[in-house]
Order: C-alpha cells, then sequence, then structure tokens
C-alpha cells in the first residue's frame, strides 16, 4: 500500500524521462537536418561559383575564338590549304629578296599539311638576315619549323655568305572553326 | 530555509506545530491542538505533503544489553537478535544507544540500551498518514526527541514529562537515555503522589544501575502545573530556559523533534517506509535531473532551429542569386564545341612555340666579341626548345699566346651570353682554325 505513494513520483520521472527521450531524438533529427541543409548550402555555393566559373570561361573562350579568327588570313576560308601554303611561300620569296626557295611534295603528318622547304639566302648584311628568319619565325599561318640553318660560305669563285634554311611549311589539315 | 510540520500523538490529544527551519533559528508558524477524531480530517485539508511525527508509546520494549565489541553493523543484527530473545517481539522496530562498556568474566563487553517498539504499532500510524496521501519524513518516540533538548550533561539527571495523566520519566546521563519508566497518574500536572513515584524510581536507579541522579528535571506542562507539598530528597528543575517560551510548553514534545540532531539516529520508521522515502527521494533528484537535462536540450533545441531558420533564409537568397544554370551549360557546351574546332590551330601554334627563338640568337651571336676572329661558318639545328649550335672559324692573331687570348675573349663571350651554354670547343694551333659546339635555349 505504501508504495502507491510512489505511484506520483514515478509518473513525474517517468513524464521527464519522456520529455528528455523527445528532445534528444527532436536535437538529433533537427542537427542532422542543420547538417543537411548546411551541405546543401555549401553545394549551391559551389553550384554558384562554378557558373561564375563557366560564365568566365566563356568569355575566356569568346576571346581565344576572337584572337584566333584575326591570325587567320582573310583568304583562308575561300582558298585550299595547298594554296594558302603556296601563296605563304610566295609571300616569303617576296618579303626576302634573292631569296632561293626549293620545296617537294606535300605531306601529312599528325593531322598537319606539311610542306618541306629549303631556302637559300645570301648574306650580304648579317643585320637584314636576322630580319628575314624572325620574318620566317613570325609566320603563323602557315607557320615555318625549321629544322637546320646553316651560315656559311658558298662554293665557287664568289665567297659570297649564304643562309641555308632547311624546314617545313605547316599548317592544321582540317578546317578551323569546324568540327 | 525550510518548513516542517510536526505532529505529536499525546494520548488523546495530537498537537501540530508549524515551523519554519532557518539557518541557525527555529520560527514556529502556528500550533493547534486537536482531538484523535478531528485528526483525519486536519490530514484532509493540510496542503502539505510532508509531516514529522512524535509519538508516545504506551507499548515498548526497553533493556540494557551486553554485546561484544564489534563492527557497527554487527552490533545491530547482534541487538536485534538479543531483543527477539529477550521480548518475544517478532516484527519490530527499535532505536539504540551505547552506555558504557562492563567487564564481565573478563571479557569487555559493551552496555547498550535498548527501546523496541512492535512495527504493528508504528504501521498504524503510518497508515493513517498513507491514507491520506501523506508522508512521513520521521517518527520519533517523544521520550528520545525530549531528551535531545537536554545537552551532553555528565551529571545524571532524571527527566519527567507528562503524556495525558501519564508521566514518563527517564534517566539521562551524558545527554543518553539510560532507562525509562512510565507511570500512571490520577491528574494532570506534578502532584505528591507523582513525586512518590519518582522517589520509587530514584531508589531504583540508585539500587539497581547503581547512578545517582543529582537533579529531577521537569519538562513541558508539568513546569506549569507543579502543585506539590511533600519534601524532594534531590533538587528539582523545569527546562524552562530560553529559547523555549512558556506559551510553548504544552507544545515541547514536537518542538522538541526540530532539534533533534542530524547524527542521532531515533527514527523509528521501519525499513520498508525508509526505503520508500529513499527510493522517492532518488526518483526526485533523477527527476530534476531529467528536467534540466530537458531544459538544457531545449535550449539547445531553440538554438538548432534558429540556425535552421538562418541557414533557410540563406539557402533561399543563394537560390534566388543563382545564375541561369541550365542556359549557362548550354552555352558553355556550345563554346566548348565550337572552341575544339579551333584545338588543330592551337596545336600548331603550340608546337610553333616551342622552337627557341633562332633571330633572338642571331642577334645575340652578333654581340661575340670577335677581335681577329673570323667565323666561317654557324651551323643551327633546333630540338626539342633547344638549339644546337656549331661555331668554327680560325684566329688572325700571329703569336699563340695572343691566338690563345683572342680565342678566349671568343669563349668568355659565348659564355656570357645568356641561355647559351659551350658543350665543346677546341683550338687547332697548326691552322689557327677553332670549333665550338654550344647549345640555346
Amino acid at each position: 500500500m505504501i508504495y502507491s505513494e510512489l505511484k506520483r513520483t514515478i509518473t513525474f520521472h517517468l513524464i521527464a524521462g519522456i520529455t528528455l527521450s523527445i528532445i534528444i531524438v527532436s536535437v538529433t533529427l533537427l542537427t542532422k537536418y542543420e547538417n543537411s541543409l548546411l551541405d546543401t548550402i555549401r553545394k549551391f555555393e559551389l553550384i554558384r561559383i562554378n557558373a561564375l566559373r563557366m560564365k568566365q570561361t566563356i568569355m575566356d573562350i569568346d576571346s581565344v575564338i576572337k584572337w584566333i579568327n584575326n591570325l587567320l588570313p582573310p583568304y583562308y576560308y575561300s582558298k585550299s590549304h595547298k594554296e594558302s601554303m603556296l601563296l605563304a611561300l610566295d609571300n616569303i620569296k617576296m618579303t626576302i629578296k634573292g631569296a632561293d626557295i626549293t620545296v617537294t611534295n606535300f605531306g601529312d603528318k599528325a593531322g598537319e599539311i606539311t610542306l618541306p622547304v629549303n631556302i637559300s639566302i645570301p648574306v650580304d648584311d648579317y643585320a637584314v638576315l636576322v630580319n628575314n628568319v624572325g620574318y620566317l619565325q613570325s609566320l603563323n599561318f602557315p607557320y615555318l619549323v625549321v629544322n637546320n640553318i646553316v651560315i656559311a660560305k658558298a662554293g665557287g669563285s664568289s665567297g659570297a655568305i649564304i643562309c641555308k634554311i632547311d624546314g617545313s611549311l605547316r599548317m592544321p589539315g582540317k578546317e578551323i572553326g569546324r568540327l | 530555509m525550510g518548513r516542517a510540520i510536526v505532529v505529536s500523538f499525546e494520548d488523546e490529544t495530537i498537537r501540530v506545530l508549524y515551523a519554519t527551519l532557518r539557518r541557525k533559528n527555529i520560527v514556529v508558524d502556528d500550533a493547534l491542538i486537536l482531538r484523535n477524531e478531528q485528526f483525519d480530517d486536519f490530514l484532509l485539508k493540510e496542503k502539505r505533503k510532508e509531516f514529522i511525527v512524535v509519538n508516545s508509546f504506551k507499548d515498548f520494549f526497553q533493556d540494557t544489553i551486553l554485546v561484544p565489541p564489534t563492527k557497527t553493523r554487527l552490533i545491530k543484527i547482534l541487538i536485534e537478535a538479543e531483543i527477539r530473545k529477550r521480548s518475544q517481539l517478532k516484527d519490530f522496530s527499535f532505536i539504540y544507544t551505547i552506555t558504557g562498556e562492563k567487564i564481565v568474566q573478563q571479557r569487555r563487553m559493551k552496555e547498550v540500551f535498548v527501546f523496541a517498539v512492535r512495527n504493528e504499532d508504528i504501521k498504524e500510524i503510518v497508515n493513517r498518514f498513507i491514507l491520506k496521501g501523506k508522508v512521513i519524513k520521521a517518527i520519533y518516540p517523544d521520550i528520545f526527541s525530549l531528551a535531545c533538548l537536554i545537552g551532553p550533561e555528565p551529571m545524571p539527571l532524571l527527566c519527567v514529562s507528562e503524556t495525558g495523566l501519564n508521566k514518563n520519566i527517564f534517566l539521562i546521563k551524558d545527554g543518553v537515555i539510560q532507562f525509562i519508566r512510565i507511570a500512571q497518574s490520577l491528574e494532570q500536572g506534578i502532584g505528591d503522589v507523582d513525586i512518590q513515584g519518582i522517589k520509587m524510581t530514584i531508589n531504583y536507579c540508585r539500587q539497581t544501575l547503581k547512578i545517582n541522579p543529582y537533579l529531577i528535571m521537569l519538562i513541558g506542562s508539568l513546569c506549569s502545573n507543579y502543585n506539590v507539598t511533600v519534601d524532594t530528597s534531590i533538587p528539582i528543575a523545569c527546562l524552562t530556559t530560553s529559547p523555549l517560551s512558556s506559551a510553548l510548553l504544552d507544545f515541547i514534545s514536537p518542538l522538541s523533534a526540530l532539534f533533534i540532531p542530524r547524527d542521532r539516529d531515533i527514527n523509528l520508521l521501519t525499513i520498508e517506509y525508509k526505503n520508500l522515502f529513499r527510493t522517492r527521494l532518488l526518483l526526485r533528484y533523477s527527476t530534476a535531473l531529467l528536467l534540466s537535462l530537458s531544459i538544457i536540450g531545449m535550449g539547445y533545441t531553440g538554438f538548432i532551429v534558429k540556425n535552421i531558420i538562418e541557414s533557410k533564409d540563406r539557402l533561399s537568397s543563394i537560390r534566388g542569386n543563382l545564375p541561369d544554370i541550365d542556359n549557362t551549360l548550354t552555352i558553355y557546351d556550345m563554346k566548348k564545341t565550337e572552341l575544339a574546332g579551333y584545338m588543330p590551330f592551337v596545336t600548331s601554334l603550340r608546337n610553333a612555340a616551342s622552337i627557341p627563338d633562332i633571330q633572338r640568337f642571331l642577334s645575340l651571336l652578333s654581340e661575340l666579341k670577335v677581335d681577329n676572329i673570323r667565323i666561317d661558318s654557324i651551323s643551327i639545328n633546333t630540338g626539342n626548345n633547344i638549339l644546337n649550335v656549331e661555331l668554327k672559324g680560325s684566329v688572325k692573331t700571329e703569336g699563340y699566346a695572343g691566338m690563345q687570348m683572342d680565342y678566349q675573349k671568343l669563349i668568355n663571350s659565348i659564355v656570357g651570353l645568356k641561355g647559351a651554354s659551350i658543350k665543346s670547343h677546341g683550338l687547332d694551333f697548326k691552322d689557327k682554325s677553332f670549333h665550338i659546339k654550344m647549345e640555346y635555349q
């Protein structure tokens, strides 16, 4: 009979225990939810940053394409690749006075059209030679790959100094800007 | 600060005392005198749950027994067994006090005064409270409770208190009860007949207990109801000194319960009820702990909820500020595809850029110190990001030392060229020709 006195105390104890249990469960669930929210925020931040990066990349691509288009010769899309290379040869001959150019056949190497070329330039003035070599290296469409340069006296009685450039003119085989 | 209600059962009268316990003081808030039949109604009406009870037990067992010196836990068991043997009581609660030591048959024994009451009598009181939903914190025998009012006086005192018409006569030495006698009386207060009974008790103490009381101490209402004409052999005194006012003399029994030191174990509550009280206390502490944790948890929950609300707001804001992802992705893919079309050109440019700057190298050669030096040929082979260069020529200086000096100047000036390093070189003194192999990158 006397233990009936404990009923109220036990009831309060149970209520307190249940309350604490509910709170612990709530705290656990809410903490998980909070962590999930924070994770979502982090991911959204990442998405936002990536989107901004993509926008920046799009702008960079645009500027690169614009820059490449500026580098292309005006006749690029109207003439064939071989024509373009031969035009470049003509330009070399016109620019470097006295240059003797020998070419062999067109070739195809690693997706590029190549045209082996030997250029003999008489050297009257070393400074002019340096400028001519600079011109040849500045060609970019097609560009000249120099394999070997020899500056030496020419054989024979003339005693003139000749610069012989052995290399190849190259340009991409596919049309640029189209896949 | 705590509040206490003490109920004192004194024959047919029940005295109730309301008091507030402060650090050093006890303040009596109220006092009631009830008849036995009024008490149940009082319990029903009283809102407070916990009570301290002082009871004047009519039927009890008292004795002084001898136990061998042993551990406290074992002493209790020995005493219980001894009471069971001597008193014929089966279910009882008891109080004991060690009054001294005695040598019996060359063995040192402890003298213990025991006071035992049937549990049935205790339960009768306790159940009266339980039935009304009340709790008894402690139940004290009135004599032991009153004895606590008298300090540890080294001289033996014969104390006399009153319960109804009965006179409780008890001997105290060093604050420890040595003997109890309940004397029946014809009237309230103390008269000549009672003095005769007291004298007989004194004689008993002297002859049997070998203790000679030096003072008769009247306690409570007896002090105000003293009608003695005969001479007493020893002096009589009244326990009326401060802090007890005369108005409270009638309530000395319940009041004395508030002066019981904590270390004095005179609580006669049964083990069963003590366990109940202990369990209840434990449950209360546990409940308080759980509630405290719940409050902390609720606070933390609130904190998390606040964070969640903030996070949700932030998420909404980020969502609102997000660019059009689908559109951006479409444009990005388009541009990437478009750029892929230009990649052959980029690759070609990269290939072209991998060849070292021949023009610059030729310019650097013009800076060489070529005094008395004639360069006959320059041969340049292109490698991967490197130029392999071979210079051939001759020194025009006469004399070997001059030849070597001018050649060395040439070598030094080549070494001074930025990006150039000589791999091998040689000067032929026979025909004054030289060759230098170098790298430029």
